[in-house]
């Protein structure tokens, strides 16, 4: 996808991330809408290096944290907070895949209605299949059940990804293709309701690396 | 540059530590002069706290108050058999509120709370001769909204801006890092007095990332003893079946008793006990081995290698990739808890740094940044647990996720259910889980002045901003008419504007003003310390020293005594630090004599 660099207001030269310019140090006025991806400095895509977000995080915060603003005048007090918050919410987006992907399908999408509650096929009943031997699971001790099926829903979360990946590709380079669209909301809606299934399993029945 | 100090305030002991000329470290005298055990006992004349309070347990155990921190934040059902081990009263108020019944007064946690952290002030202002207005405050990372903005409060009614909150294991972390400077994953492990978790850390050059969080903010070192003390129960209703422990004195004496028999087990393998029960009439013998001490904690020790196992899932991390293991908190002492540690991450730990001082320096020296004395590191800090609202059939809807990193940002839209509805009520929770009910009432907010529209036609955009100390603040706007919403937040749990006001100029009232003053009470107490140890020490003293040598400490004594008698702060502290110099080698020798004549004992 076409990716312009961004350019300092103060310096002109070229912007790593929207938000700082580190060849003369200066904050950068804040669009009313700021790209995620723009802010990390990262091609906008499902695939990332996540190194790359992960240095340019922490080069970022070196320079922008409040911390180091504590005594500075409440204007520039005010830019550093608010310029941390835009750089947290870039950060904490798009290294979850989940929600890159909730990200990134909202940015292609724009103002096509996808529909939001559509899931594959056969999937509702296996998880109301899922989660009834999970309400049983949870009234009895038995953690190696538990693992396993934290186990399969972690797998099923894999699998997920992977469609992402093609399917975000088929997109990059048909974008008005709504059915694909549709077909990357529906997976995703697939992936949030994993997510939830998850959150109600106890401490005890949780995965080890 | 004004002076930011680091706060410890824990459940069992505060101390305060700011980075001197020479490097940070803890804020007082001697090692014993910098801790403040965190009890008040109430007498006539207002709270006496600290030491004196502490003294006062078990002949005045209706009004000695301990453990506040494990009511902050809390309600009367959250804190459950808590409760009736305490032996002082604690009662229901609004807003699940929980108060603290002393004769016929009632204070709120955050009020104690205050009076711990006026006296921990106080102590700084007197050491460091200057007035102290800022702090940096430590708070356990698991601590959810409401404790937060509890400590919080507390602190402003002690007259004390809180710059930052710090999560706990990440000061020791930076205390721990800036000694080392060692990349890689730290693994700090942080079992206090009250509270227990475990952070993961990555530590890369300059940056100190919580990279997940962890924890049990009522389980700690408390809990031993009280495992202990229902031990001695039984064995006391064995030969005695009628007897009762309900009285808070023996309370007290049992809990006593049992901290001495936890203490002794973390340097031998069997101790005994002997002490009355004079309310009861009895006298009490038996004793303690390690093995029975071990089983009786070793459900506790496994809940918290239970967090550490969560921990490592969320961090997505193996144990073979933690590189350092850093403990922190008193209750880490204890020889069991060390050694499954040892065995859960398979390597020793790191116990370089004093488990009783580490998270105060590492408080100390985040100070100093915020300060500007200083930006060769930063700490990149993380929410606990999920931020979110109540939704249709009692489910949970996260807006900020757990572990995500702060200041953080997020916004939701709401709307209306009927025509020309002018308001909307939003519940705020915070946790993990799916439902409601597994996670914890934050507050209800109100959202008033929307426009009359038809049904589903107001936008309200509400924003939910976590700032660098964990705290949440929620505001609104209706996006069709631009029009900033009335925003109520009513606080569970937590006090309002109006009340830490009242309580502020209340206090105030009771407040010694003047700076002088205060030092000087500080420093007389101190001197009277400092006379009881020579006294205590003084057959050594003759041995050790000689008698020209002697006859300095005596003459500086009595100047001191003079100096007490005047109004001078600084005069008094200048002989005070003297009467400490002539007194160095024979505090050494009083300590070597000591552990000497152990040893022999022993033999």
């Amino acid at each position: 996808m076409a990716f312009e660099q961004p350019a300092c207001q103060t310096c002109e030269s070229t912007l790593i991330s929207r938000l700082f310019c580190f060849s003369c140090n200066a904050f950068q006025p804040l669009p009313r809408e700021i790209d995620l991806f723009e802010v990390m400095g990262l091609p906008i895509a499902f695939e990332i290096d996540s190194e790359e977000l992960e240095e340019l995080y922490q080069r970022l915060s070196l320079e922008l944290h409040p911390d180091f603003f504590e005594t500075a005048p409440e204007a520039e007090k005010r830019l550093s907070e608010t310029a941390l918050v835009i750089l947290n919410r870039a950060y904490n987006t798009l290294r979850d895949s989940t929600l890159r992907a909730g990200y990134l399908l909202f940015l292609l999408a724009k103002d096509k209605k996808l529909d939001e509650r559509t899931l594959p096929v056969g999937f509702l009943q296996q998880m109301f299949n899922m989660q009834e031997a999970l309400d049983e699971l949870l009234n009895s001790d038995d953690t190696a059940a538990l693992i396993r099926m934290s186990k399969d829903l972690q797998d099923r979360h894999k699998k997920i990804e992977t469609s992402f990946v093609s399917l975000f590709k088929i997109i990059e380079d048909s974008p008005e293709d709504l059915e694909k669209l549709q077909q990357l909301q529906t997976y995703l809606n697939a992936d949030r309701y994993l997510r939830r299934l998850v959150d109600r399993i106890p401490e005890n029945g949780l995965l080890q690396n | 540059m004004e002076r930011i100090i680091g706060i410890d305030l824990g459940t069992t002991n505060s101390l305060s530590a700011t980075v001197f000329e020479d490097g940070p470290e803890v804020i007082g005298l001697d090692d014993e002069a910098s801790v403040t055990p965190s009890v008040l006992s109430w007498t006539d004349s207002g709270w006496l706290v600290g030491r004196e309070a502490k003294d006062r347990r078990i002949s005045n155990p209706e009004n000695t108050v301990y453990s506040v921190k494990r009511l902050m934040g809390r309600d009367m059902a959250e804190l459950g058999t808590i409760v009736k081990d305490l032996p002082y009263k604690i009662v229901e108020a609004q807003r699940q509120l929980v108060k603290v019944r002393v004769g016929s007064r009632e204070f709120t946690p955050q009020e104690l709370s205050a009076e711990i952290l006026k006296k921990v002030k106080l102590k700084a202002e007197a050491i460091l001769g200057e007035s102290i207005g800022k702090a940096v405050v430590t708070v356990p990372a698991y601590f959810d909204d409401a404790q937060r903005q509890s400590t919080r409060d507390a602190a402003r009614i002690a007259g004390l801006d809180v710059v930052r909150i710090v999560n706990e294991p990440t000061a020791a972390a930076i205390a721990y890092g800036l000694d080392e400077k060692k990349d890689g994953y730290v693994a700090v492990y942080d079992l206090g007095g009250g509270t227990f978790d475990i952070s993961i850390l990555k530590l890369t050059g300059k940056i100190f990332k919580v990279v997940a969080t962890h924890g049990n903010t009522q389980l700690g070192g408390d809990d031993f003893d009280r495992a202990v003390v229902d031990t001695l129960k039984a064995r006391i209703k064995q030969k005695h079946p009628d007897a009762e422990f309900n009285d808070p004195e023996t309370m007290q004496i049992l809990k006593k008793t049992a901290e001495t028999i936890k203490i002794d087990l973390s340097l031998t393998t069997e101790t005994s006990y002997s002490f009355a029960l004079p309310k009861l009439g009895l006298l009490i013998e038996g004793s303690f081995n390690i093995e029975e001490f071990e089983s009786l904690i070793a459900p506790m020790v496994e809940q918290t290698l239970e967090s550490c196992r969560h921990v490592l899932h969320e961090a997505k991390l193996t144990l073979k990739e933690i590189g350092e293991v850093v403990l922190v908190g008193g209750s880490t002492v204890v020889t069991s808890v060390r050694k499954q540690i040892e065995s859960f991450f398979g390597r020793p730990p790191h116990v370089a740094i004093d488990p009783y001082k580490v998270v105060a320096i590492g408080a100390g020296i985040q100070g100093h940044l915020l300060a500007g004395g200083r930006r060769d590191f930063l700490l990149l800090d993380v929410i606990p647990l999920a931020l979110g609202i109540e939704t249709l059939g009692g489910t949970f809807s996260k807006i900020i996720t757990g572990n995500s990193t702060i200041p953080i940002e997020e916004s939701e839209t709401f709307t209306t259910n009927v025509d020309d509805q002018t308001s909307i009520d939003v519940n705020i929770f915070q946790g993990e889980r799916e439902l409601i009910k597994d996670c914890r009432a934050l507050g209800q907010f109100k959202l008033k002045g929307i426009p009359a529209m038809k049904a589903g036609f107001p936008l309200v955009e509400v924003m939910f901003r976590v700032d660098a100390n964990g705290i949440l603040t929620v505001s609104a706007k209706e996006k069709r008419s631009g029009k900033k919403a009335e925003i109520e937040v009513i606080p569970f749990h937590g006090l309002t504007q109006f009340e830490i006001e009242r309580i502020m100029d209340d206090s105030f009232e009771h407040a010694i003003d003047d700076f002088n003053d205060r030092q000087l009470i500080e420093f007389r107490q101190t001197a009277e310390r400092v006379f009881r140890g020579i006294e205590q020490t003084w057959d050594i003293a003759e041995k050790a020293l000689g008698a020209a040598d002697r006859e300095k400490i005596q003459k500086q004594i009595e100047v001191v005594r003079q100096s007490m008698k005047g109004q001078d702060s600084q005069a008094l502290k200048a002989e005070l630090d003297m009467l400490g110099d002539l007194t160095r080698p024979l505090a050494d020798t009083a300590m070597g004599q000591t552990i000497l004549s152990e040893l022999q004992s022993e033999v």
